[in-house]
């Protein structure tokens, strides 16, 4: 799986888990974690879409701690590998 | 009862209880409003039939409340050095103490307003360290009041809202226990579920929780037994794993945790707040021109979502 189709996968999972109104399909390696507004309860709904959609079981720090979108599709391209 | 504050922390323990619940009873009588929340709330229950035993039942709760702050005011002096030793006694199966006992285990302790939460949380503490998460009493003297008596080194509070995101999972990767409160009306943020047989809109962070980082998850109840003396329970470690229907899973986790509050409530009812308004958003039911807002478990039917969307 490479890093494009798990960001393809990837933008239907953070989507589903936001509550915030943005536009999804300008997603992309360069948007900020921050600016997808995650917050404790909503985290947990990424992870748990992750683990669902790729079978790969991430910590919340695995996530936060990352500045981008890109930072995190390369975590699970790892993980995956 | 800000005034009353010193008064009570003047007085022998015993002394001090009894004062705070002659205030209680000063307090269920002028308090129409919470009187009649509490009172509303144990009819809707079935826990009485009829009113002016609910009514009765509803100020034993109310001088039970006034017995649990005036207990947590005086924590450190119950529970401090080895005292807690003898303060409480401590019911635990064996797969729960080898959690509590390893350093590396975080612990999901999940609880309502049954019996006194707070001196729970802290005695836990002397087992594992406590996280527990927090929102602010309505009377903010008392909450100061609460907050500066917290003991420092084994029990911290994060904010129930509005913290780093990151606050409950990293308690439980530290090892830590991570407090959570599930009996609050969770307004626009849970789901339906039914709570004594009625529907209760539901936090759902104790389940999300446990379903991704995998933490062991227990219903704790601390019991009072008398002034001073309580009981601090926790059940079996609550097991779920992911099966891809979240919605479902999460009614699943969280129907097991209100059974098991349910069951510990029916044994005293006494001992819980019933003038929270647990059911106020679990029967509200959206009036034409709302619809669900996206997001969370709000996609799925049942979920509460008392916003208008434009």
């Amino acid at each position: 799986m490479d890093e494009g189709e798990i960001l393809e996968r990837l933008r239907g999972v953070l989507e589903a888990s936001s509550t915030q109104a943005l536009d999804w399909s300008a997603l992309s390696v360069a948007t900020t974690v921050e600016s997808l507004g995650f917050d404790s309860l909503s985290i947990l709904d990424v992870l748990y879409g992750i683990e669902q959609e790729f079978g790969l079981e991430l910590d919340a720090a695995d996530v936060i701690d990352l500045k981008t979108v890109g930072e995190l599709v390369a975590v699970m391209a790892q993980r995956a590998a | 009862m800000r005034s009353a504050l010193p008064g009570l922390d003047a007085l022998p323990l015993a002394a001090a209880t009894r004062l705070g619940e002659r205030l209680a009873d000063v307090a269920f009588l002028l308090d129409r409003r919470r009187r009649r929340v509490a009172i509303d709330n144990i009819l809707r229950a079935g826990i009485r039939d009829d009113a002016a035993a609910a009514s009765r039942l509803a100020r034993a709760s109310a001088r039970h409340f006034a017995a649990v702050v005036v207990e947590t005011l005086r924590s450190a002096d119950l529970l401090g050095g080895e005292r807690w030793r003898e303060a409480v006694s401590f019911r635990a199966p064996a797969a729960v103490r080898a959690i509590l006992d390893d350093p590396a285990a975080g612990l999901l302790v999940a609880s309502g307003h049954l019996g006194n939460w707070e001196i729970g949380a802290q005695a836990l503490s002397r087992a594992k360290p406590v996280v527990a998460a927090a929102r602010r009493v309505s009377n903010p003297h008392v909450d100061r009041l609460l907050r500066r008596r917290k003991p420092g080194d084994r029990f911290r509070l994060v904010p129930e809202w509005f913290g780093p995101p990151g606050r409950f999972t990293d308690a439980l990767a530290n090892g830590e226990a991570l407090a959570l409160l599930i009996d609050l009306d969770a307004r626009g943020e849970g789901v339906k579920l039914d709570f004594f047989g009625r529907p209760a809109a539901t936090h759902v962070t104790a389940a999300m929780l446990h379903l991704v980082t995998k933490a062991p998850l227990v219903f704790a109840s601390c019991r009072r037994l008398g002034a001073g003396r309580f009981e601090l329970a926790l059940s079996a470690p609550i097991e779920h794993r992911p099966t891809g229907d979240k919605e479902a899973d999460v009614r699943a986790i969280l129907g097991r945790l209100n059974g098991e509050l349910e069951a510990a409530i029916r044994e005293d009812p006494a001992q819980y707040l019933w003038a929270h308004s647990r059911w106020k958003y679990g029967e509200w039911e959206p009036p034409p021109g709302f619809v669900p807002l996206a997001g969370r478990l709000g996609r799925s039917a049942g979920a509460v979502e008392p916003r208008r969307v434009r």
